[in-house]
């Protein structure tokens, strides 16, 4: 099953469209372990931010480096983690990946850290 | 002794030199030295060693040295030793006639039968390039700089045994016509770094009709300033199924160069399932903006079950 569950009627919208409504529930996954986006494709604001990042784990599980460009615009990343902070194991690790984020927005640069969980976390929270 | 790296360590001073050219006036060295891995990048007295280090039975020579002056003495003395050579590495980069002299020259006295690699970022002539085309060994060739145009017409069987070239070149044409009448059954990896404008699509095209199409795995593409990257160029790559690693490396200056858009890359990845590696376009440092969207992801996810590296451009946010 591919991961395009859903046609798409136009452009991908973050801001609207969840994972779920796109991805198929048997999706398998692409071993995608890094990539650059030579422009970002984040949208500028928390919540389109938040779905991109779980969209992007959804589709590549095994993903544990991202890069992008230029590096000035990430400042919304910086409540994604704040936002994402919980108990549960899935949103730390994404409060990890927000937090990662923080740090490259500020020009460290982003490594992040161990996403490759159960598959269970990627059912989570949109399944 | 059968190989032998950094001679510097062994022989540090120039006395040490005057001493060892002393004793080994008449003679190799070591005369059954078999590989040379030579960084000359302090001492240019150093140089006066290599005539003693050239032993029968060479047949591996690594050469870096950032100096003209040093690297021709040098290559000239490798020119006598040519007949055992198996593989030749000469890293600097020189674009300068008595350098695509010396290399061509090396080339040309190779013994055909035992050349097998033969790596040197300098330009060499027709003459040579036309050897090397009928070397039945060569497995591995790359060239830098500027080629002559062809004079002569090609020979009908070319590069019989390559699997790896790398052109680096300011005269595509050359080596578009040279691609054309490669005839390896095993070639599997293609470098083109390319500063001529053009269309992307010319030298695609070229690949789609040259029938390394049905073996190439790696193809490693960098064109010039003022190429763009569309859906109509990259095109004729959909021919190549087999690729594992595509990368079209090129950098974008006021605006983003990548045209494609979601339905290119669909198209790409669709064709090459195989692919573990994909880079379309250098990071920009500059506020540019691709075409691609989320769309794109979704079908790289879909389409491409081995593929383990991604760089591409995409729609900055609006």
């Amino acid at each position: 099953m591919g991961a395009d569950g859903r046609e798409f009627s136009g452009p991908f919208d973050f801001h609207t469209q969840v994972p779920s409504e796109v991805i198929s529930s048997d999706y398998d996954g692409c071993p995608l372990r890094s990539a650059v986006f030579g422009s970002c494709p984040i949208p500028m604001e928390e919540e389109g931010g938040i779905i991109l990042a779980l969209t992007l784990l959804q589709l590549f599980p095994r993903l544990n480096e991202l890069r992008w460009y230029p590096f000035e615009d990430l400042s919304p990343w910086s409540s994604v983690g704040v936002i994402l902070a919980d108990n549960n194991r899935v949103r730390r690790n994404l409060a990890e990946l927000g937090e990662c984020m923080c740090a490259y927005s500020r020009g460290i640069g982003l490594i992040i850290p161990q996403l490759v969980s159960p598959p269970s976390f990627y059912k989570l929270p949109f399944s | 002794m059968r190989a032998i790296t950094e001679p510097r360590a062994f022989l540090p001073s120039g006395d040490a030199i005057q001493l060892l050219s002393a004793r080994f006036s008449t003679k190799p060295m070591l005369p059954l030295l078999w590989s040379l891995d030579w960084a000359l990048a302090s001492s240019a007295r150093l140089q006066t060693c290599v005539p003693l280090l050239v032993s029968p039975h060479l047949a591996r020579v690594c050469f870096r040295d950032n100096s003209p002056e040093r690297c021709l003495p040098v290559i000239n003395t490798l020119i006598k030793a040519a007949g055992s050579l198996e593989s030749v590495e000469i890293i600097p980069e020189f674009d300068r006639p008595e350098m695509q002299d010396a290399v061509s020259k090396l080339l040309l006295g190779c013994n055909p039968n035992l050349l097998s690699s033969f790596c040197v970022a300098s330009p060499i002539s027709e003459a040579a390039l036309l050897r090397a085309a009928q070397l039945p060994e060569l497995r591995e060739f790359s060239v830098r700089g500027g080629t002559p145009g062809l004079s002569n017409p090609l020979p009908l069987t070319m590069f019989p045994s390559l699997r790896t070239i790398l052109i680096s070149t300011g005269r595509l044409p050359t080596w578009l016509e040279v691609l054309r009448h490669i005839q390896s059954k095993h070639l599997t990896d293609l470098s083109i770094d390319f500063e001529d404008s053009g269309n992307l699509s010319t030298i695609s095209s070229h690949l789609q009709y040259s029938g390394i199409h049905r073996t190439l795995t790696k193809l490693r593409l960098c064109p010039g300033e003022g190429w763009i990257i569309d859906g109509v160029s990259i095109a004729p790559l959909l021919a190549l199924g087999g690729l594992i690693s595509l990368s079209i490396l090129t950098a974008c200056e006021d605006q983003c160069i990548f045209l494609l858009s979601d339905n290119d890359i669909e198209h790409l990845v669709k064709a090459m399932p195989k692919l573990e590696d994909l880079s379309l376009g250098i990071p920009c440092s500059q506020q540019v903006s691709g075409n691609l969207t989320a769309k794109s992801l979704l079908a790289i996810a879909k389409h491409c079950k081995a593929l383990e590296t991604l760089k591409i451009h995409t729609a900055s946010p609006s």
